[in-house]
Parts: C-alpha cells; sequence; structure tokens
C-alpha cells in the first residue's frame, strides 16, 4: 500500500476511536471523505501517477476508502445501540401524584337532576320549568285546592309581598298588582304549577317533566326549607293508571340498571283522584330486604295518580276526551340515600370538602 | 290520630272484629292492621301493644294502716288481696280508709313499664308487692297518687276483668285531609268492615222522649251554621268519670277531666263529631243564638284570653253575649265546672272556611277545629253522635233530658253522582266486577241506583263530604278492590312517541356548569333567600327587592345576586379549614322589574304580577389561607365557561363599574362586544362585612345565562400556506389603561393603515400589491395580537406599567420580508399610540 494511504488510514483509526457523537462521527467522515477531505485529496493525485502505477494505486484507494467507510457505519451502529442503552436506563415513577388541572365537581344534586332529566328525556318526556316566585291561583287554586281548605295546610307556604311599580299608577298591569292581597303571591311549594302553566299553553298530548327548586318554611334535622322536586305529567287519550305504572317500571330500569317493581298505596293529593303514594322495589337489594329499605324490600319514593278533573277543567283541558296522570317526588332525600350523606346541612353549607367527595 | 283496637271491636258485633282480622290474615293483629288500613289509604304510622302488664294487678282491700316506724311519709298497709292478707309500704298521700279498695302488684309482677315487682324491705320493713298509680299502671295521667278502686269492687278480681278492653292495640293513623270520617272510630271501622265484609253495628242510641223545643236554638247565620241540635239535662253532677271511661280516653291521647267533659271527648274520638256542653244556668235566658259576632265584639275563650272578634267569626251566643266561639273553643263564662247541674248539650254542622279562618285569625287549632274545618257529618252521624253523647252523660253524671230542638240552617247538598263501571277501566287500566262495586259503595252507605249495569246513580252519605264525582267513587272502589291490583301496561308503545325536548335555559346553565367544573371548581347549592343586610352592597335598590312575608332564619328577601350565598359558604369554609377554596353556582337572583313588563301567552295575566327571575352563573375563588390566587384566574374559569357553549369570550372595560367589585380588579366579559357577565376581585369592605380576615383576597365571576349568545357552528378556515413574522412592541401605558383597550386600539390602527395602503395604492395605478401585507389573523379569524408581559419593575413611572405585546404579519401568497413588517408595525403603532394619546397622553412605545 502507498505509504501516504497508509498514513491516513492509521490516523483515521486513531481518531474513529476517539468519537462519540454522531455528530463527531460525520466531522470525520467529512475529514476523510468530504469534497475536500484528505482520503478525498489522494484520488485528485492519482493523475500524477505513471500509468503503470496508477492502476495499482487505484485500486489500493478504493479499499481504503473501503475499510474508512465500514468502519464509519460501524461506529454508527454502536453509538446508536449506546445512545439507545442509555435511553432505555431512564428511571421515572409514575406512581408519583399525578399532574392534572385542579378538579372540580358538580354538586350531588346535580348530578341527580340531571340523571332524571337524562332518563326520563329517554322515556319521550320534555323538561318544562316555570317562577320560583308564583301565584296561588297556579300553586294552589287550579290545582284543585281551594283558599281557605284544610289541604292548604299539607305545604308550609312562604308568602311573598306583591309589589307595586311606583310612577306607574295609570299602568294596567300595576291595576292588577294593586289589587293582589297578601297571600296570593308564593314560593312555590311544590313543582305542580309547571303543571299548569304547560296545560295552558300546549294542548295535549303532553308529556313534561318539571324539576327545581321548591320551597316550605320547614326547617329541621330532615327539612330544608329549600329542596327539589320532580314532577312528570302525561296527558292524552286513553291514559291510565297502569300506563303510569309502566312508565314508572321502565324509569326504574333507565336510571337504576334493573327494572324494578312499583307498588301504589292510596292516598290523597288534592290534584289527583284516585291519588297514591308509590314505592319501587329497593334499588340497592333488589328487593330481598336490607337496612336502607328496613327490610321490606321497598322505599318510599313520592306521590302519583290520575290528573283531577278539576285540574283539567281550570286548564281548559275535557276531562271526558282526556285523562291523564302525573307523578311527583323529591331530590334531596333520593340523592342523600344515593350517596349516604349523613346530614341534610352538608348539601347546602358548601363545604369543599364535602362537595370535592362526589366526581 | 289514636285508634283503639278495643273501640273498633266495639262498633261490630261482639267478637266479629277479632275473628274476621284473624282470617283475614294470620301474620297478627298489628301486621294485619297495618296492611289492610295502609291498603285502604289510612297509612299506620305506628301500632302500640298496651296494657299487657296490667294483667298481674288485682283488687286489693285495705286492712290495716299504720305509720312507718322509721319514715313520716310512708305508711304500712295491710292488704287484703282475695286469698290472704300481705304487708305493703306504701308512700301515697291518697290512701282511702279502712275496707276502701286499690289496684295492688302483687309480687313477681311485671308493670307495663317494665318494673318487676319483687319482696322488698323499705327502711326495714317488708313490703310484698306495690299499690300502684294509673301513671304506674299506663292507664291515666295523674302520678298524684295511688289509684283508689270503687268500693263495691271485690277484693282479689283482675283489673283486667272489671275493665274490659283495658289491655289493647293502639294505632297511629296518619289520616289525609280528605278524610274527615277517619277521625273517629266509627268512620274507621266503616272502612275496616267494608275491607272484611263485616257489617257496622256501633252502639245503641236513644232518642229522648221529652218535647221538641224550638225556642232552645236560633240560627242567625244560617249560611254559616247547617244545623244545630240542642238538648237540656237537668240534675245532673259533675264528678270524675268510672275507670273505664278514663283508660280508652288515656289510650287515645286524651286527659280525663270529669264525666261531663269526658263524654264530649269520648264521642269526639268515637264519632269524630266536636260537641260542646255549656252550663245552661249560665246562659242568659238558658238559649243559644249562632249568630256572626258584632265588630270588635269581646269575647273571653274557656283558656282564658280574651278576643276582640270580627263580623267572620261565627259564635254561639246566649240571649246577650256569645258564649263560645262556634267551632272553635268554648268561652269562659258558661264553661262547666264542679257545681255544674243543667246543662245544653250542642253538637252542630258549621260551614268548613269560616271555621278555619276563625281559628286561624285567633290563633287556635284545636281537636274541635281541626274536625269542623274538614268537615263533619251533617247528617244522620250528627244526631246519632249527640245521642250517644246524651246517653253517656245520663248513666254517669244522671239527671235526665227535659227539652231537646233540631234547627236547621243551609247544609251543603248530597251530590247526585252518575257512575259508569267502565270508565273504572278507562281511567285505571283494571276493572272492578259489578259485585264489588256493590260491596263496597254498601258498606261506605252510599245510596245506589243501577239505571243499568253499566250506568249506576249514587249519593254519597253526608259522612263523606270529599265523595263529590265520578272520580271521587272510582278511587273508593279503587282503594277497596286494592290499587296493588292495577297492572303495568304502557298506552303507547314506546317507538310511537314523539321525541322530547330539553328547556334551552337549562341546558345553557348545565353546559356552564361543566365548564366551571373543568376550571376545578365545585358546585355549591346556596339557599335562595337571605339576610336584607348581606344585599346592601348591590345594585338592586330595596323597593325592587322580593320580600317572604313570613321568613325562617332571618332570610327575608330573595337573593338579588349569587354573591352573597357563595361568601357565607366561602366564610363557612374559611372557619373550618385552610384550604383553597373555589367554588360555582348556577341558580336564579329575584328582582321586580323596574317598570311593568308586558308578557304574552296564555299565562300573560299572571305572569306579569310576578318578579324577574334571572339565570345566572357564578364563581368564585379564593387561594387558601397561604393566598396564590390570581385573579386572572376567575377570568380564566369564566372564559372556560363560555368556551363549554362554543363561545369565545374576553374580559374587556368594565361598561359601568360593579359596586361590590374591586374598583381597580374588575372586568366585563365579552362574546362578540356583547357583554354577558363580569368578574373581578370582590370588593374589600364586602370581605370585612362578611369577616373574613384582613387582607383576604377573592375573586368573583357571574354570567348572565340568558345574555349568552346562541353556539353558532364553527366555519373552517384554510390554513395559511406561508409563515407569519412577528414584531414585539414594549408599549408604556398608565395603570388604568386596560390591555383589551391597547389590543383594540393596536388592531384598529392596523385596520386603517391597511386601507389607507390600498387607497395609495388604487392612486398609484399598477401597484396591485399594496396592502398584501397586512396583521395576521388568528385560527379563529382575529387579529394576531398577543399581550406577553404585564411589566410593573424599575424604569417605569411610578402610576405607569410596560405592556410587552408582539403583533404578527403575513401575507397571503408569499413570505413577508423583514423590511415590509418593520415598515407596517411602526405605521400600526405610530397611529395607535395617537388614538390611545387621545384619552392617556402619557402612552409611549419604549
Ligand atoms: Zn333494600
Amino acid at each position: 500500500m502507498p505509504a501516504r494511504l497508509a498514513t491516513q488510514l492509521a490516523a483515521f483509526q486513531e481518531a474513529l476511536a476517539g468519537v462519540d457523537s454522531e455528530a463527531a462521527l460525520y466531522e470525520l467522515q467529512v475529514a476523510y471523505l468530504g469534497k475536500k477531505g484528505t482520503v478525498t485529496a489522494l484520488r485528485g493525485e492519482m493523475g500524477k501517477l505513471p500509468p503503470e502505477e496508477r492502476k495499482g494505486f487505484g485500486a489500493e484507494w478504493n479499499r481504503v476508502r473501503d475499510a474508512i467507510e465500514a468502519a464509519l457505519e460501524e461506529r454508527r451502529t454502536y453509538l446508536k445501540d449506546q445512545a439507545r442503552r442509555l435511553d432505555l436506563a431512564r428511571v421515572e415513577d409514575l406512581t408519583l401524584p399525578p399532574l392534572r388541572p385542579p378538579a372540580g365537581t358538580l354538586h350531588p344534586l346535580s348530578q341527580t337532576r340531571r340523571r332524571l332529566s337524562e332518563s326520563f328525556q329517554r322515556l319521550g318526556f320534555s323538561l318544562a320549568v316555570g317562577p320560583h316566585v308564583e301565584h296561588s291561583k297556579y300553586n294552589f287554586d287550579d290545582l284543585n285546592v281551594p283558599k281557605d281548605h284544610p289541604a292548604r295546610d299539607m305545604a308550609d307556604t312562604f308568602f311573598v309581598r306583591p309589589h307595586r311599580h311606583p310612577g306607574f299608577d295609570d299602568h294596567s298591569d300595576n291595576d292588577a298588582a294593586m289589587r293582589l292581597r297578601a297571600g296570593e303571591l308564593v314560593l312555590r311549594t311544590h313543582t305542580s304549577p309547571v303543571q299548569v302553566r304547560t296545560m295552558l299553553a300546549q294542548k295535549p298530548p303532553i308529556r313534561i317533566v318539571a324539576l327545581g327548586t321548591t320551597f316550605r318554611c320547614d326547617d329541621d334535622a330532615t327539612h330544608s326549607p329549600m329542596f327539589h322536586q320532580i314532577e312528570g305529567l302525561y296527558v292524552d287519550r286513553g291514559v291510565t293508571m297502569a300506563d303510569l305504572k309502566a312508565t314508572l317500571m321502565d324509569f326504574t330500569r333507565d336510571f337504576y340498571g334493573r327494572r324494578l317493581d312499583v307498588r301504589f298505596r292510596p292516598s290523597f293529593f288534592p290534584f289527583v283522584e284516585p291519588g297514591a303514594e308509590f314505592d319501587i322495589g329497593c334499588p340497592f337489594c333488589g328487593g330481598e330486604g336490607c337496612n336502607l329499605c328496613k327490610r321490606t324490600g321497598y322505599i318510599e319514593i313520592g306521590g302519583c295518580g290520575m290528573v283531577h278533573p278539576a285540574v283539567f277543567e281550570a286548564c281548559g283541558i275535557d276531562p271526558e276526551v282526556y285523562t291523564g296522570w302525573a307523578f311527583g317526588f323529591g331530590v334531596d332525600r333520593m340523592t342523600m340515600s344515593q350517596h349516604a350523606v349523613p346530614h341534610l346541612r352538608h348539601m347546602f353549607e358548601g363545604d369543599v370538602r364535602f362537595l370535592e367527595q362526589f366526581p | 290520630m289514636k285508634i283503639s283496637h278495643q273501640w273498633l271491636s266495639e262498633m261490630f258485633a261482639e267478637g266479629a272484629l277479632e275473628a274476621a282480622l284473624a282470617a283475614w290474615s294470620a301474620e297478627g293483629k298489628a301486621a294485619a292492621y297495618t296492611r289492610l288500613l295502609t291498603g285502604l289509604g289510612l297509612e299506620v304510622e305506628a301500632v302500640h301493644t298496651v296494657g299487657e302488664g296490667v294483667r298481674s294487678i288485682v283488687v286489693g282491700e285495705i286492712r290495716g294502716k299504720s305509720p312507718h316506724p322509721k319514715a313520716d311519709k310512708l305508711t304500712v298497709v295491710e292488704l287484703f288481696d282475695g286469698t290472704g292478707v300481705v304487708q305493703v309500704v306504701c308512700g301515697a298521700s291518697n290512701l282511702p280508709p279502712l275496707g276502701g279498695k286499690v289496684a295492688f302488684a302483687p309480687v313477681g309482677a311485671v308493670l307495663p313499664g317494665g318494673l318487676a315487682i319483687g319482696a322488698r324491705e323499705l327502711r326495714g320493713v317488708p313490703s310484698q308487692g306495690m299499690i300502684c298509680s294509673e301513671a304506674e299502671l299506663e292507664i291515666g295521667a295523674d302520678d298524684s297518687g295511688i289509684l283508689v278502686l270503687p268500693e263495691d269492687w271485690r277484693a282479689g278480681d283482675r283489673l283486667v276483668d272489671r275493665v274490659p278492653g283495658i289491655v289493647d292495640t293502639v294505632l297511629e293513623l296518619g289520616v289525609t285531609p280528605n278524610r274527615p270520617d277517619a277521625l273517629g272510630h266509627i268512620g274507621v271501622a266503616r272502612d275496616v268492615g267494608t275491607k272484611l265484609g263485616l257489617p257496622l253495628r256501633p252502639p245503641h242510641v236513644d232518642r229522648p222522649e221529652a218535647a221538641n223545643t224550638p225556642g232552645l236554638v236560633t240560627i242567625a247565620a244560617p249560611e254559616l251554621c247547617g244545623r244545630y241540635l240542642g238538648y237540656v239535662l237537668e240534675g245532673m253532677s259533675v264528678q270524675p268519670s268510672p275507670l273505664w271511661m278514663r283508660v280508652r280516653l288515656h289510650r287515645v291521647g286524651l286527659r280525663a277531666i270529669s264525666n261531663v267533659v269526658d263524654v264530649t271527648n269520648f264521642v269526639l274520638m268515637e264519632c269524630g263529631q266536636p260537641l260542646h256542653a255549656f252550663d245552661r244556668d249560665r246562659l242568659a235566658e238558658g238559649r243559644v243564638v249562632v249568630r256572626r259576632a258584632e265588630r270588635e265584639e269581646p269575647m273571653t275563650t274557656l283558656d282564658g284570653t280574651q278576643k276582640l272578634l270580627t263580623t267572620d267569626d261565627l259564635v254561639i251566643a246566649d240571649a246577650g253575649a256569645p258564649q263560645a266561639l262556634a267551632g272553635v273553643m268554648g268561652g269562659a263564662q258558661s264553661m262547666v265546672h264542679a257545681g255544674t247541674h243543667h246543662l245544653l248539650l250542642e253538637a252542630a254542622w258549621f260551614a268548613p272556611p269560616g271555621i278555619r279562618a276563625t281559628a286561624r285569625r285567633h290563633g287556635y287549632a284545636t281537636d274541635s277545629s281541626y274536625r269542623f274545618e274538614r268537615g263533619v257529618d251533617h247528617g244522620v252521624g250528627l244526631e246519632r253522635a249527640a245521642l250517644r253523647a246524651l246517653g253517656l252523660l245520663l248513666e254517669l253524671a244522671g239527671g235526665r233530658c227535659t227539652a231537646w230542638t233540631d234547627a236547621a240552617g243551609e247544609r251543603p247538598q248530597q251530590p247526585t253522582i252518575p257512575l259508569r263501571l267502565p270508565r273504572v277501566a278507562a281511567l285505571l287500566g283494571v276493572e272492578v266486577p259489578a259485585d264489588t262495586a256493590r260491596a263496597v259503595l254498601g258498606g261506605l252507605e252510599v245510596q245506589v241506583r243501577e239505571d243499568s249495569p253499566e250506568a249506576w246513580t249514587c249519593v254519597a252519605p253526608t259522612h263523606r263530604p270529599d265523595l263529590r264525582r265520578e272520580v271521587d267513587l272510582i278511587e273508593e272502589l279503587m282503594r277497596f278492590h286494592g290499587l296493588d291490583k292495577v297492572p303495568a301496561r304502557l298506552t303507547v308503545p314506546a317507538e310511537a312517541r314523539a321525541a322530547a325536548h330539553s328547556d334551552p335555559i337549562t341546558e345553557l346553565g348545565d353546559r356552564l356548569a361543566e365548564g366551571l367544573r373543568d376550571a376545578g371548581l365545585h358546585e355549591h347549592v346556596a339557599m335562595a333567600f337571605v339576610a336584607e343586610s348581606k344585599i346592601e352592597f348591590f345594585t338592586v335598590p330595596p323597593e325592587r327587592r322580593v320580600r317572604v312575608e313570613n321568613p325562617m332564619r332571618a332570610a327575608g328577601v330573595m337573593r338579588t345576586h349569587m354573591l352573597p350565598g357563595l361568601l357565607d359558604a366561602l366564610t363557612h369554609n374559611v372557619a373550618r379549614h385552610t384550604r383553597p377554596v373555589r367554588l360555582f353556582e348556577v341558580g336564579r337572583t329575584y328582582a321586580w322589574p323596574e317598570r311593568p313588563v308586558p308578557k304574552d301567552g296564555p299565562t300573560a295575566a299572571i305572569d306579569v304580577l310576578l318578579p324577574r327571575e334571572r339565570a345566572v352563573a357564578a364563581a368564585l375563588i379564593y387561594g387558601g389561607a397561604k393566598g396564590g390566587a390570581s385573579a386572572r384566574e376567575i377570568t380564566g374559569a369564566a372564559v372556560q365557561a363560555l368556551a363549554r357553549v362554543g363561545l369565545r369570550a374576553r374580559p374587556v372595560d368594565p361598561p359601568a363599574p360593579a359596586a361590590h367589585l374591586h374598583p381597580g380588579v374588575q372586568a366585563a366579559l365579552a362574546v362578540d362586544g356583547a357583554v354577558v357577565g363580569e368578574a373581578g376581585e370582590v370588593h374589600p369592605d364586602l370581605v370585612r362585612a362578611w369577616d373574613l380576615p384582613e387582607g383576604t383576597r377573592v375573586y368573583y365571576a357571574e354570567i348572565d345565562i340568558e345574555a349568552v349568545p346562541p353556539r353558532v357552528t364553527a366555519t373552517a378556515r384554510d390554513l395559511p400556506r406561508f409563515p407569519s413574522t412577528a414584531r414585539d412592541l414594549s408599549l408604556e401605558i398608565p395603570l388604568t389603561l386596560s390591555a383589551a383597550r391597547v389590543v383594540a386600539a393596536l388592531t384598529a390602527a392596523a385596520g386603517q393603515v391597511h386601507r389607507t395602503a390600498i387607497e395609495a395604492g388604487q392612486r398609484a395605478s399598477g401597484k396591485t400589491t399594496a396592502g398584501e401585507v397586512r396583521l395576521a389573523t388568528d385560527s379563529f379569524g382575529e387579529p394576531a395580537v398577543e399581550v406577553l408581559e404585564d411589566y410593573r419593575g424599575a424604569g417605569v413611572p411610578v402610576g405607569h406599567r410596560a405592556l410587552l405585546l408582539r403583533l404578527h404579519y403575513a401575507a397571503e401568497q408569499r413570505s413577508v420580508t423583514d423590511d415590509e413588517a418593520q415598515a407596517l408595525h411602526n405605521a400600526i403603532v405610530a397611529a395607535a399610540c395617537e388614538s390611545l394619546r387621545a384619552s392617556a397622553p402619557t402612552v409611549r412605545p419604549r
């Protein structure tokens, strides 16, 4: 081998041993085999050789170049392996507390309300709403709870002071407000005025559910002056109490994930006749009896019945043509039993240590 | 309502109820009653078995009495128990004389309260048993002394044999307001009998032989008093009632007083009919007038309080003054007392609304008003109750009936109710057989005429004022046929139903709630009413606040704002822990509108009378005891919530500052230029008012849900093909000039510079590239002006800050050169500064 080639090869091999990065490897490649590389330069000198030496030199030069290229490739593979090994040797403990944005929650009452609302929408009930401050005509009179009737005692009512707009004495609406007597405006004691409003506004078939805040002056360990109710109403030709039972059973299947028995017990609510309380098979034990259902296999849910003809008449619906049913129950107690909330007060205090328990 | 099983049994042939109940169900009396009555809509709330411990009590005769050698208050009694004489030590002061009879619990007895009687020594003297009080035997309330029994009872007799029915089962019923008939044993018995197929056999009564004397009673207000039966008794004597009567009353929760009062109470509980007895010697002219009271006419009721009456109050007067507040409470003057021997007994029917109004007006809720306002029987039941009382009075108080009368006012008409049997199935989805219907209506004493197999005509009995229409009768049939027989069957199959829809405001509120939750906030539910003091900081003036007439917890105003409820919750949290508090609430606020707002739709006439209810989403952030929350977290939460409903909100200068927020730390939230909410730091005065630690920083935002515009479906924009070029700008501005306004000025200036360039290009015709380079837009099509930093350190004059901004420049068809970008940037900055200096002269680029 020509001495100059041998010298370059030896120099390359010495330099290669010290290369520990891809970048340095590339630099080395350029230094020897690049356009201006030292080995490339030797090939240029080949033309100056006598013709008889040229061929031999050319072959030697090719051998040296191949050797360098092979060595470079080998080194490159080695370095990649090395880097991969190092990368794989990293350890990070992902059982450390995860990093996440602070977690917020929806109130358990909200969660129950949404689930109920979604369930009933799936069963074809549209959501209806109404005001919290209501006129006694819709809260009582049109629901067959006449003034001076003991049935008004069934709900301790908050009364709202009527308002007269100062400076609008000649306004006819103001006249009506002036004629309002004390006791005519109330905080709705149930969601039932939404029934009246809906029946006044639309013709059957009516299939609605009203969900919302209600008020009664009751304040003790198990009663809050503000609470939440859900109410369903279905009015059409040929609607029966058997349909109510089937619908409530369908509801249990949607809401609790399995079809539970529904049991009616006669009771009295002025706006339905016949009126009943309804129990459902205990969702916690499936009816076998547990502590939550006091071993009866049933839990009390709420009231229901066939819409009273007097209510239909107040709303301009002919009770000879249409029949309907309504049901209602409290959302708060259902929520509390669902989540085993120990005290009612937790529900309305806003303690974040309580609220964050309901992801 | 307490119902005694023994008493119910007396409403049927002897032994019939016990046997029928056992035949109906083998599960035992308590369980059988519970299932039977609850199934009929008379909910059994509790069952008590009482008097078991009385079985071992016998009649004892006092044979000797001597003082205890060591204790003044004790007596050593020689007592004959029917078989022998035992020695008993007794502490009572009312021991009868020798030969007297007492209730004796021998050794081995276990009293109703659970006390086991053993042989004992009382201060050195042996005692073989115990002489009992009625309270110890749980047959009365008197615990002041021992129970003294009639002298003619034989020693050794068992008390249970002497007082039949002393061992009893007592049911507590929840009676709904539509069932006044079930407020007496007869009414409950009628339901039980109908269910079990037992004929009702109430105790026998007799009409008096005296003459009808119409002058006894005058009804001057026939619209308020439908019927008034009066009976005169002479020569009777007021005494304690016999033991059976006292036990009976005790079982149903009443206190025995005297034979006359006890009889009226007894009949109240048996027939559900309130009665009143006047001392006739104290009635002027010995007669009564049922009339409206005079305006402010005074009267002292038998509880000793003086009332001023109104002309809406009905009174039972004598020839001169009111002697009873009709149906509510008797008067003091003519009340029965120990020396009464001449009575006028009243049994009447008063119009329910009037009784209810009078009771409420004068603050009474008596056993009497409770029944009258629900409606008592004005027919045969009324007379039956009167005669039952008369019979008992003659039996217990002696004397004789010398006169009576039956005065008539306006009695309710019993409606004629058509009943179509197929209507039962149409309403309930289950058929009731005609035989069952006949038996049920018969049992309830409904008169039925069967016009055809399917169409009947019914008249309800006077003791059931709730039976007015066909549905009421259908309910009766179903109560007895069994509501549990209603099958489960859909009228319309699920697939044939119309699709349901949600409510838009509820929907929007729910989505905003999810956005706030995702921003790390916890949902709170606060009371909708607050104390007036808590909303005084807010802008709704007192005359527009919605007030509750009868508030609880002193919270008399419907909240005009969400912040007080969130601050209350914050205070609660801060008092209990040191952690951050991040809360939100979606709810309503209430206020009267400033002027009448016209409404439309079928409920408009009512709706104009109601206050405005506004749906609001509100958020509160407090960084915890160590601080750490930033004001920009609250705007972040609000913007995130609005992003959840597909809207891009930005904080801008508030159009008018909110008084409850810090004047220097607040912003309005805008969507497409429209204000939908506010955000800022809670005003330090409020922080103080809520007693939070001095210097506590609390941040608050709210979104007016009804102002939130509808979501717009996004239209995709093509992506820029060439990169944009950025230029930074450091602008020195006064502290009070907002970043939003700076960005707006730069955007406006960019638009203006761009228009000028195009116009110039058009003038120098042919220069088609004019205006090609412009301020870039972001992915949402909005100007790409970024705010990078708000610098307030060294080098900035007092009252100023430096805002570091980055503006991006781009052209549609090519890359932008540095020179082009710089030239445009310089022009925009110059124009923006000029416009900002109009209101803030110190603005300058740094
Ligand atoms: Zn259970």
